[in-house]
């Protein structure tokens, strides 16, 4: 991927939908729908009950307890409310975690717009919104995996899951060899952003 | 609910005008439903005005793409058909 091409694409594109937004955010309050100020406080209410510190446990946690990790693996909405998550903000979003182990990776995407579990997350990068990436990992998520020092062999299962309704997804990466003797805050500290999206492993 | 786990479907090649949350490289696609986990209102609905349109079952279907390799994608009711 040419970084340079699409570093000025993904800015020019930006100022475009920025400007789009404006407008429409200005025709809001022209008709008494939504005022700027309400869109803010909005936005900045969602932001502060995001938190990537909520990914971290909610890994670390599924890491020591397998009972846990079933729950979360079979309904992950219930199951991070057991470490007082609260995603009520975030409804009627379903969240949905998969598991990486050694046969199976799974990693994250949006095709059509950069869905992402901001919640659990905090904002998403750049590169998440990218075009780039967008298109590349659904047409050849080993080879972008590779990109971001994922090296697969071809006998482990690849699943790209596509956000493309109201699921959101997190990745419970594979628990880092060496580590039987860590207790869950030391574990939450190794857990990455990126290996919550399946970009990486730990 | 119109599909069970392990359906086989077909997406639609509707290119509707407006808003489709069926993005356009998965259209006219075979794959296998893997489960249904939530009803949402339909944004393409409510892009063309019918905002008291019933929410719609999202199924979880599966798409191989190569060897050892799927794509999974969150697709409303109404962009699937049994094969």
């Amino acid at each position: 991927m040419s970084h340079d091409h699409d570093h000025d694409h993904d800015h020019e594109s930006s100022a475009v939908t920025s400007n789009r937004v404006k407008r429409l955010v200005a025709v809001l309050e022209r008709n008494n729908i939504l005022s700027e100020a309400e869109l803010d406080r909005s936005v900045e209410e969602f932001l502060l009950k995001s938190n990537p510190g909520n990914g971290q446990r909610i890994v670390a946690r599924a890491w020591v307890d397998k009972e846990f990790k079933a729950r979360l693996l079979e309904n992950a909405s219930a199951a991070v409310g057991e470490l007082g998550i609260d995603l009520s903000h975030w409804s009627p979003v379903v969240l949905r975690a998969v598991e990486n182990t050694v046969h199976h990776h799974n990693v994250i995407v949006c095709t059509l717009c950069s869905c992402y579990p901001v919640a659990l997350l905090g904002p998403s990068p750049a590169w998440y919104k990218s075009e780039a990436y967008r298109a590349a990992v659904v047409a050849d998520p080993r080879s972008v995996l590779a990109e971001f020092g994922v090296q697969l062999p071809e006998q482990t299962k690849i699943s790209v899951w596509d956000s493309t309704s109201d699921l959101r997804y997190i990745v419970i990466p594979a628990r880092p060899a060496n580590t039987d003797a860590m207790g869950e805050k030391e574990l939450a500290a190794l857990v990455t952003r990126n290996g919550m999206i399946g970009t990486s492993v730990l | 609910m119109k599909f069970n786990s392990g359906d086989r479907v077909r997406t639609v090649l509707d290119d509707p005008m407006g808003h489709s949350r069926l993005p356009g490289y998965l259209r006219g696609r075979n794959g296998r439903v893997v489960g249904c986990f939530g009803a949402f209102g339909n944004p393409g609905e409510r892009a063309r005005g019918n905002a008291d349109a019933a929410p719609e079952a999202v199924y979880t279907v599966a798409f191989e793409t190569s060897v050892n390799t799927e794509i999974l994608a969150d697709l409303f009711e109404s962009y699937l058909e049994a094969l």
